[in-house]
């Protein structure tokens, strides 16, 4: 347990924490700025095993925030490069591979099959259906956004937190995306950060944070908002706690 | 009624009679659909009522990633 000797001299993770970690699969959607950066996090920190999902390919444009990727990359799976680079961290952490979208066919397979989903993508309509597997499949899912210098994140427990259409009751049609507006590439890491850290502390039977996380690197504004369980939300209105 | 309101952009008080979220956000011309409305501090939706001295805090919805 060398490798991992700075990390459980910590107060907040012990030998049996780390081996814990040891055991869990996590299921990262979208190997992008948040994607890539998570699954390296969680390999280095022992996560036992990783399933990855992306059907894109690597693009020049690209390269300023993926960083586990380089130029010898360009043009092949993101997924599958990314991968490659894990193995190359920890042989220990078994990976997964999956060369296409997360949809209907394939999502509820993919969460079932994980203890904690982690979202790397970049758009709703993905992020709706995550939602919607996870608190049919109760397992929990770290959400995460950025776009300009703002980021975003919130830790979905279903039974136990609001869903994200709890949040976002209305599917927004258009909302900026970084190709329109751009991204600063050091916002990425901080919502990446974050998500990886809510879900080590999920592995590891934690509590999470329950609010809303929401920043402006550049504005230098963080802040957590509280978002309340609807009662009438049409994908978690009827759960209720354990 | 005052209202203090925070945009993306811009902070102000604006004077309003708008008695909803929703009807504030059509006024400033704000599509309540693609952004998150917090009103003193809470995540709030659309048809929840103003009262003098709010303080609302408006927020673009972040998709990408
Ligand atoms: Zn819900």
């Amino acid at each position: 347990m060398d490798r991992y000797i700075r990390q459980t001299a910590l107060n907040q993770v012990s030998e049996e924490d780390q081996e814990t970690i040891r055991s869990k699969k996590v299921l990262i959607i979208g190997l992008g700025g948040l994607g890539g950066l998570t699954s390296s996090l969680l390999a280095r920190a022992g996560v036992g095993h990783l399933t990855l999902i992306d059907t894109d390919k690597v693009e020049l444009s690209n390269l300023h925030r993926l960083f586990e990727l380089n130029e010898e990359d360009l043009g092949k799976s993101k997924a599958e490069a990314t991968a490659r680079k894990l193995r190359k961290i920890n042989q220990e952490t078994k990976i997964d591979v999956h060369n296409e979208n997360f949809n209907v066919d394939n999502g509820e397979r993919l969460v079932q099959e994980a203890d904690v989903v982690i979202d790397g993508t970049d758009n709703l309509l993905t992020r709706f259906l995550i939602n919607k597997v996870s608190v049919k499949r109760n397992t929990p899912w770290v959400y995460g956004a950025c776009v300009g210098t703002v980021g975003t994140s919130f830790t979905f427990v279903p039974k136990k937190t609001p869903c994200l259409s709890c949040m976002i009751p209305k599917k927004p049609i258009c909302t900026p995306e970084c190709e329109e507006v751009g991204i600063m590439n050091t916002v990425p890491p901080v919502v990446s950060s974050h998500q990886v850290t809510q879900a080590i502390k999920l592995m590891m039977g934690k509590e999470t944070l329950k609010k809303l996380f929401y920043f402006d690197l550049w504005k230098n504004k963080f802040q957590l908002v509280t978002v309340n369980k609807k009662e009438d939300c049409p994908i978690c209105g009827n759960e209720t706690e354990d | 009624m005052k209202i203090k309101i925070k945009l993306p952009e811009d902070e102000k008080e604006v004077e309003t009679n708008a008695s909803k979220v929703n009807d504030l956000l059509k006024e400033l011309g704000i599509n309540p659909v693609s952004h998150l409305a917090i009103l003193n501090g809470e995540l709030v939706t659309e048809d929840e009522e103003l009262k003098e001295g709010d303080e609302l805090d408006i927020k673009e919805v972040v998709s990408g990633g």
